[in-house]
């Protein structure tokens, strides 16, 4: 069997795992659009809210993904599974369902709050970047924890604190999705500036924080000899 | 028995903080031969297996493993919304198995422990004991030379249980290492040889005479 069957594998029965969590994903797609459509239509708050609640529902599928397996993936493990396919085929379901929830969602926003929006399509970049950037912070997460509780507290203070800390700090120049929210407040003509920076911080971040769950992961799935 | 063990520990200490549970723990199974591993609760069987099959880091002395492992743990290690037949692509997946063969292989070695044929439910909504035997089945899938079986009969019924050890005698005349952690002291009759883990150590190991 080849490395891509098998990382087809592991995605295929994440996804089907996921899919049987019904509450799981109607919260997925209903919480966005439930930050979202909180704010009234002519305040700009709610293109923030509704990309954090992008990435909140796909980092939460992401931790979820990986602690709802944390008994069986030790033994995928030692039947013979390389660790980085194991990750990889969670990585690509969850980016393949982040930027469908995107896809979904964008429409919504663009249409409701046009007034609002200067450029389209750099809205619709920004909460891409923002799927793509919670697609390894929830796989980080999950790694990292031990248990959903301590997950779900985590994953809220990041995206907590990315939504009411000051975007001009340095502090909100650290955290993952200050990248996406850079390009989100450029879209409404929030900030000016290119949106080359934010995007360049956005797909830094992914990376770091895919070499974290990667490093974390293999910690939790080794076969010791 | 002749050439080296198929499983090897020498040496193997084990801490939780200030708590040694195993120390200086040595033993080894051959190929062909079945083992059954007790002791009191909290004696340190079911770490000695981990750190048998790699899932567990030793602090100290080394283990050897001479072929691949199948690991059945206590608690069914399954995915709970996967079916019986997911899990079998799934563990063949890793193992290397194309999924028919996966598969074929796999729904034998379930039919084989009694696993209610076309059964559809995922595993959370097995019963203990069916989920036990699919427990079972993956630790099998890879065609393992050696098996490390903890208390992997719970749940069972009288039937299930009288063939899990049937399935004992055949695996060994497969020429498999088999270690079975057990608390049922009636059938040490059907292995080669007892260990017995007391206060982290192996205390005795007897010969169980054909």
């Amino acid at each position: 069997m080849s490395a891509l069957s098998r990382t087809a594998v592991v995605a295929e029965m994440q996804g089907r795992d996921l899919l049987r969590r019904r509450a799981v994903m109607t919260l997925l797609v209903l919480l966005p659009a439930a930050f979202y459509y909180s704010v009234p239509a002519d305040q700009d708050y709610g293109l923030l809210a509704g990309s954090i609640g992008v990435s909140w529902a796909v980092a939460a599928a992401g931790v979820f993904g990986i602690l709802g397996w944390r008994r069986a993936d030790p033994r995928l493990a030692l039947a013979g599974a390389p660790a980085h396919q194991a990750l990889l085929g969670r990585l690509l379901l969850l980016l393949g369902l982040g930027l469908g929830l995107v896809a979904l969602f964008a429409p919504q926003i663009l249409w409701r709050s046009a007034a609002l929006i200067d450029e389209p399509a750099t809205l619709v970049g920004a909460l891409a970047l923002m799927a793509i950037v919670s697609v390894p912070l929830g796989l980080a997460i999950g790694s990292l924890v031990p248990r959903e509780l301590e997950g779900t507290l985590v994953l809220i203070g990041i995206v907590g604190v990315s939504m009411s800390v000051p975007p001009d700090t340095a502090v909100a120049r650290s955290l993952p999705l200050w990248g996406p929210i850079e390009i989100l407040q450029i879209s409404a003509g929030l900030s000016d500036g290119p949106a080359a920076p934010g995007a360049v911080h956005a797909l830094a971040s992914a990376l770091i924080l895919l070499c974290i769950a990667s490093w974390s992961w293999r910690r939790r799935v080794r076969v010791h000899t | 028995m002749t050439g080296q063990p198929a499983l090897e520990a020498v040496g193997v200490t084990k801490r939780y903080g200030r708590r040694t549970v195993l120390d200086q723990t040595a033993f080894h199974v051959d190929r062909g031969e079945a083992v059954a591993i007790i002791g009191e609760n909290g004696a340190g069987k079911t770490t000695l297996l981990r750190m048998c099959a790699g899932l567990l880091a030793a602090d100290a002395g080394t283990v050897r493993r001479r072929g691949p492992v199948g690991y059945c743990p206590q608690e069914p290690g399954v995915v709970d919304l996967l079916t019986a037949e997911q899990h079998l692509l799934l563990f063949g997946a890793a193992a290397g198995l194309p999924r028919a063969e996966a598969r074929t292989t796999g729904l034998r070695l379930l039919d084989s422990f009694g696993f209610p044929s076309g059964e559809t439910a995922v595993a959370r909504d097995l019963s203990g004991g069916t989920r036990q035997k699919l427990n079972l089945a993956l630790a099998l899938l890879g065609d393992p030379a050696v098996l490390l079986l903890d208390e992997p009969y719970q749940g069972f019924d009288m039937g299930a249980y009288i063939d899990f050890w049937a399935h004992v005698d055949t695996w060994r005349a497969e020429g498999r290492a088999v270690v079975v952690v057990t608390h049922l002291l009636t059938e040490l009759d059907r292995v080669d040889r007892v260990v017995e883990v007391r206060d982290g150590r192996v205390r005795a190991q007897r010969e169980i005479p054909a």
